[in-house]
């Protein structure tokens, strides 16, 4: 079969014509010119999307800072943990949360749990210990 | 003009340590999707002597002494993550090209030259903090020397993540220590050509003339030897282009029916042209291969490798199939035991980018109507809900992959009721 290989069209796209919005008949509506954006709670909860992460807490020792068995929290990775931050944190290989705070001298620091059954644990440069994430909100479905 | 790359290292296996601390320091291999085949090490599998690319089963042993986890590939999971990690990376210019999954270039042009090297170092540290992926950087004039440098920022811990070749001292010092088999863009037997010469280093290719190159290799093997020397001339969105998309398996039951082989076809074919299809995509290359098992001596081997050519590129999976089936047919043999097949697509170029042939005698607008009404049907109802005849039925579990390795991490980032389980003890 013959081939014509050095035609080429004109022009590649054609000539689009853009739709208006529709001219209506009738009263035009009082709130077109106010029309805000619906409130957008994922919005609200990261602003950083590509460094949140989610999480599930399974375990009681943050229950009284209404981090319950069950709820999901929402992780920013990107923040520096402040003192009386709830962290994810990785100790010997395992990770928890609890309330970070750290020595003035900035050589170690503290895990608090929110229950007084826990301990409080302390944690130093040397241990086998990081920041894995900053927890920024917990979630809790209240209708069973 | 001065790029930096961004280089995930050992990526697969980065993703699957993110979400697991008692993995931090330990050995971690992640598996081909079908295969088993080891496609990700962690650099203390390295060191334990595990190559690219062999079989789960043949390390069967190492795998159980050292207590290597072994994970199978989590696509959904590595392209989250990579997302994650090329956001940010593009959040710092106004210049990205993503090269794969888990390297990016960008320009570094808007920089002062001063502050390259420590933005850079910058970047390597946010990327780790916001996502847990560990990256290596390398900046310099051209695309094949940021390779060069990303892989000694990779191997010394002194340059912080990121490596910069930017005067000719430095370039003639990291070329000299660099194995030419590394160098980006040589493959085997560009490898095998020079050793002949006795050329082992990328100093001593770049430093050759350049008649001499061309008298070995032809055009990519030239602008490799240019971009050594500094002279940018590899576009990435050419290269991109060349990349392909391929569906093979491995049977766990070699076949000997010819319907049933041609079944395997039409679900490669299928999925192929529908990853295309997202892509918005099309081809007019395709190779279609069937082999027996190289590992039995017991009986006849036999290979067949064939190569289409499609005379308009394409994305329709009925007319891709028809012209495999076609190329495949007169070289079916009866009584050979075919272990492993697979469809290969290349020549890949945006489908806008075609022109059409004066002379096709195919209905296109009608077939890509019939292509999009099935696409979403089956978008909707599922993938199994409406097939080609020669696909009988989409793999049922006696196409099961021999080496089934089960070892799929969770969907933490894409699946809510998949997130991570975090013990509040």
């Amino acid at each position: 079969m013959t081939k014509i290989s050095n035609l080429t069209p004109a022009e590649k796209e054609g000539l689009v014509l853009e739709f208006v919005d529709a001219v209506r008949a009738g009263f035009p509506s009082p709130a077109s010119d106010c029309a805000g954006s619906r409130i957008d709670i994922v919005r609200e909860l990261s602003n950083h999307p590509d460094t949140t992460f989610y999480a599930q807490v399974n375990g009681d020792s943050m229950r009284d800072a209404g981090l319950l068995d069950g709820d999901l929290i929402v992780i920013d990775k990107s923040l520096e943990p402040h003192n009386g931050d709830f962290i994810v944190a990785a100790i010997d290989g395992e990770f928890t949360i609890k309330e970070f705070r750290m020595d003035p001298d900035r050589q170690g620091g503290w895990l608090i749990p929110h229950n007084p059954e826990f301990q409080p644990i302390r944690v130093t440069a040397d241990d086998n210990f990081s920041v894995w994430g900053v927890v920024t909100h917990c979630i809790h479905r209240t209708r069973q | 003009m001065m790029y930096a790359l961004a280089d995930c290292n050992n990526f697969y296996v980065s993703c699957e340590r993110v979400f697991r601390p008692d993995l931090w320091g330990k050995p971690v291999l992640v598996l081909s999707g079908n295969d088993g085949c080891v496609v990700s090490r962690s650099n203390e599998v390295k060191a334990l002597g595990i190559k690219m690319g062999v079989p789960l089963y043949q390390i069967k042993d190492l795998v159980t002494q050292h207590n290597i986890a072994c994970f199978s590939s989590n696509f959904p999971l590595y392209g989250d993550l990579s997302a994650r990690v090329m956001s940010i990376l593009r959040s710092h210019t106004t210049r990205f090209e993503q090269y794969s999954i888990d390297e990016g270039f960008i320009s570094v042009d808007h920089l002062p030259a001063n502050k390259r090297k420590s933005t850079c170092e910058r970047i390597v540290k946010e990327i780790y903090q916001g996502t847990g992926i560990p990256i290596s950087m390398g900046i310099a004039p051209t695309k094949t020397l940021c390779k060069v440098a990303s892989k000694y920022a990779k191997k010394y811990k002194g340059y912080k993540g990121a490596c910069m070749i930017d005067t000719e001292e430095k370039r003639r010092k990291a070329l000299e220590g660099f194995d030419i088999a590394d160098v980006w863009g040589i493959g085997r037997s560009a490898q095998a050509k020079l050793a002949a010469v006795g050329i082992t280093t990328a100093l001593q290719f770049a430093d050759k003339s350049e008649a001499f190159v061309r008298r070995l290799f032809s055009k990519p093997g030239v602008m490799t030897w240019k971009e050594l020397n500094g002279i940018d001339c590899i576009d990435i969105t050419e290269l991109a282009a060349k990349q392909s998309i391929t569906t093979s398996r491995t049977f766990a039951k070699a076949i000997t029916d010819r319907a049933e082989l041609e079944q395997q076809l039409a679900n490669f074919c299928d999925n192929c042209a529908r990853k295309m299809r997202l892509q918005r995509s099309v081809c007019d290359q395709v190779v279609v291969y069937a082999i027996t098992s190289p590992f039995r001596n017991d009986i006849e081997q036999y290979h067949v490798v064939q190569q289409v050519t499609l005379p308009v590129p394409t994305s329709d999976t009925r007319e891709i199939l028809g012209y495999v089936l076609r190329a495949f047919r007169p070289l079916w043999r009866d009584n050979v035991q075919f272990k492993k097949a697979g469809i290969v697509f290349t020549h890949i170029v945006p489908e806008n980018a075609v022109v059409p042939d004066l002379f096709d005698t195919r209905d296109r607008v009608r077939d890509a109507a019939l292509q999009r009404t099935i696409d979403s049907i089956r978008e909707k109802q599922g993938r199994s809900s409406l097939i080609l005849g020669t696909q009988l039925a989409l793999p049922s579990q006696k196409d099961m992959p021999v080496f089934k390795a089960d070892h799929h991490s969770p969907l933490y980032t894409t699946d809510i009721h998949q997130v991570i389980n975090i013990k509040v003890g």
